[in-house]
């Protein structure tokens, strides 16, 4: 029904690039998250979309049709915010019935939204109460059932999970995704936070400087990374150093081709996560240092004699590990290898 | 700890209480000077109960002044108020918005009229006087000057409201859930104001109540002109209409604050008995 795309979107505030040259697509009633360190432009390319901010170029276009022109209030656009947003001079049902005002929907078809709103957040018993009155959870749940009251076009969600606590942010992340599943919203989720991003999405966009790195499903983007930054952002990696050679790369006595990797001779960092190691003789000389069992799998730290680096190997949690202070052997899983300068 | 914060909180009683009686002293003596029926030099502590009456004011009251500059400056106070709301708020939300910052040149610009003297702006209203007679002829012309010269409190009270929401967040909620510029600042920013708009009109009839000289150049019979009139015919008169006029303010904005209390109650969260499980349906 209503698909979502930004294309070549470029936002500057002063000197300061927000967004370059900022593409992405998302399909209809999908989740997509946006996912980057602070800064990268995520919450600047939400703003783009909800017509809080004016980009310098490129277009939003909703289902379709070119919304660039469109301002914010006439763009169907339900948006979660990070801070606490509810009118505090409106009770929980006034807050939701808000939007359905502007959209001047007869009394009877407002009354039954807002029961269907509260309904899906759960908190029926709690229509009559002020946001003064609520808890940070129970607030941001008031916050997505205003939003979806007025059945947007697309959700746009800002690290709405941020200001609570652990647990909290769990139960409420796993409510988001089903109700936004159940009414096949289009949804943009931005977030700094790699579990969220690959618990949640449909899709995950990894950014960087303003330019969109990766757009995968989370598997995509955690087991084949198509970049260095992508591959050090989400998850956790090891870095080897080594050298290219006439197009194999070198890491002591250890050496492979890598089908991902097409870089000159020269020194080179390997990225490798640690569920694409093993112990092999082929591979780099190491010692270990320590192991950690983890129930279902099992964390080898060792010391390579090459390089200064510990490398962490992750075996399945039945394999008997080699003890600490014996020496092994590791190489890597070398289609999923990748390299960086 | 405990007997270090009940320390505080007794010296903070002992502060109030020594505000309380430097405010309240002055006012009695006038109270007593106006509504006693007792020779000045007997008003002391053994005559503190005695003769009291109201006849300083009935004279008062039966002058057909009275009832038209207690109209004009009525009307007066609600035209400052309005004019405030409908220019002021919108301009320093747009200042909060757009421009914050600004914010610091602004309050300056705002304090301006506090620090020229108010002999200043007569001065100023002496020269365009032969060219605006039209306006100025119009006891209503008042208005735009006593909203200058209460600027320096008004902006000062939207201000720190403005402060104290996160007007950035409710302006864009209210703007995604499809409401324009003029809903979001009626139903939204002012009601969300409520607290610092009504000071900000005490202050505005405050001003209103006591300022003298720009009607007095433009010949305006106000109720403070009345008074300073009233005063020099009839002392007493003069000050029980000052005492009065005092009176009814006070009530009428504590009449106010109670009337726009917090709805919903003190802190209901906590008589209920565990919001903590709501938070995880099952
Ligand atoms: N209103 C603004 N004025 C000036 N610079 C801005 C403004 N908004 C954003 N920026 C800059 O644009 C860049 C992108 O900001 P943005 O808020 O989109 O980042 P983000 O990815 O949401 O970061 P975070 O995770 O910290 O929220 C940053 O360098 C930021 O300083
Ligand atoms: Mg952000």
């Amino acid at each position: 029904m209503t698909s979502l795309s930004l294309e070549r979107i470029t936002k500057t505030f002063g000197s300061t690039i927000a967004l370059d040259d900022f593409s992405l697509a998302i399909e209809s009633g999908e989740l997509v998250s946006l996912l980057g360190p602070s800064g990268c432009g995520k919450t600047t390319a939400l703003r783009v979309v909800a017509g809080f901010e004016v980009p310098a170029r490129g277009s939003v276009f909703v289902g379709g049709a070119d919304v660039s022109r469109t301002p914010a209030h006439r763009r169907n656009m339900g948006m979660v915010f990070q801070s606490y947003s509810l009118f505090p001079n409106m009770n929980v049902a006034q807050n939701i019935e808000f939007g359905l005002r502007t959209r001047r929907l007869s009394p009877v078809e407002r009354k039954k939204r807002i029961e269907e709103a509260l309904e899906l957040v759960q908190l029926q018993k709690q229509a009559k109460r002020y946001s003064h009155q609520l808890s940070g959870g129970q607030q941001q749940r008031v916050a997505l059932a205003r939003a979806l009251a007025i059945r947007p076009d697309v959700l746009l969600l800002d690290e709405p999970l941020s200001a609570l606590d652990a647990k909290v942010r769990s139960t409420l992340r796993d409510e988001i995704r089903r109700i936004q599943k159940e009414s096949g919203t289009t949804a943009v989720f931005v977030t700094h936070d790699q579990d969220e991003a690959l618990s949640i999405s449909d899709r995950v966009g990894v950014m960087s400087e303003g330019r969109l790195e990766q757009l995968a499903p989370p598997e995509v983007v955690y087991s084949s990374p198509s970049s260095a930054f992508v591959a050090r952002f989400v998850g956790t990696i090891n870095e080897v150093d080594g050298v290219v050679e006439n197009g194999t790369i070198r890491v002591g006595p250890y050496q492979f081709r890598s089908p991902r990797s097409g870089r000159a001779d020269g020194p080179v960092k390997i990225l490798v996560r640690p569920e694409h190691t093993r112990f092999d003789e082929t591979g780099i000389p190491a010692m270990v240092r320590q192991t950690v069992f983890m129930g279902a799998s099992k964390l080898v730290d060792v010391q390579a004699e090459v390089s200064a680096r510990v490398i962490r190997v992750q075996l399945p949690g039945h394999v008997t590990s080699p003890e600490p202070g014996s020496r092994v052997n590791v190489s890597f899983d070398e289609t999923k290898a990748l390299t960086d300068q | 700890m405990t007997s270090m914060g009940g320390q505080r909180r007794l010296g903070r009683r002992l502060i109030l209480l020594i505000g309380a009686i430097y405010f309240a002293f002055p006012f009695v003596a006038m109270a007593r000077f106006a509504f006693q029926n007792v020779q000045v030099f007997d008003l002391g502590r053994s005559t503190l109960f005695e003769n009291w009456s109201l006849t300083s004011v009935t004279s008062a009251f039966g002058e057909d002044y009275f009832w038209d500059a207690l109209r004009l400056s009525i009307q007066l106070a609600l035209g400052t108020a309005l004019l405030t709301l409908f220019v002021l708020v919108p301009t320093a939300v747009w200042v909060h918005l757009r421009i914050p910052r600004a914010r610091a040149v602004v309050e300056f610009l705002t304090v301006l009229p506090y620090v020229i003297p108010a002999i200043a702006l007569v001065a100023g209203i002496v020269v365009i006087k032969p060219h605006a007679r039209w306006f100025l002829n119009s006891d209503l012309s008042l208005i735009p000057f006593y909203a200058v010269l209460a600027l320096p409190f008004t902006y000062r009270s939207i201000d720190a409201g403005l402060r104290a929401i996160d007007l950035r967040t409710l302006t864009e909620a209210s703007r995604s859930l499809g409401a324009g510029w003029n809903v979001t600042l009626r139903r939204v920013l002012i009601p969300s104001l409520k607290s610092a708009l009504i000071s900000s009109t005490f202050l505005t009839v405050a001003v209103v109540l006591g300022e003298y000289t720009i009607a007095d150049v433009l010949l305006k019979r106000t109720l403070p002109a009345f008074m300073a009139e009233y005063r020099q015919s009839d002392p007493r008169g003069g000050y029980a209409l000052a005492v009065l006029s005092l009176l009814a303010t006070t009530l009428l904005f504590a009449g106010i604050g109670v009337a726009t209390r917090p709805r919903g109650g003190r802190n209901p969260r906590t008589d209920e008995p565990s919001p903590s499980t709501e938070e995880t349906p099952s």
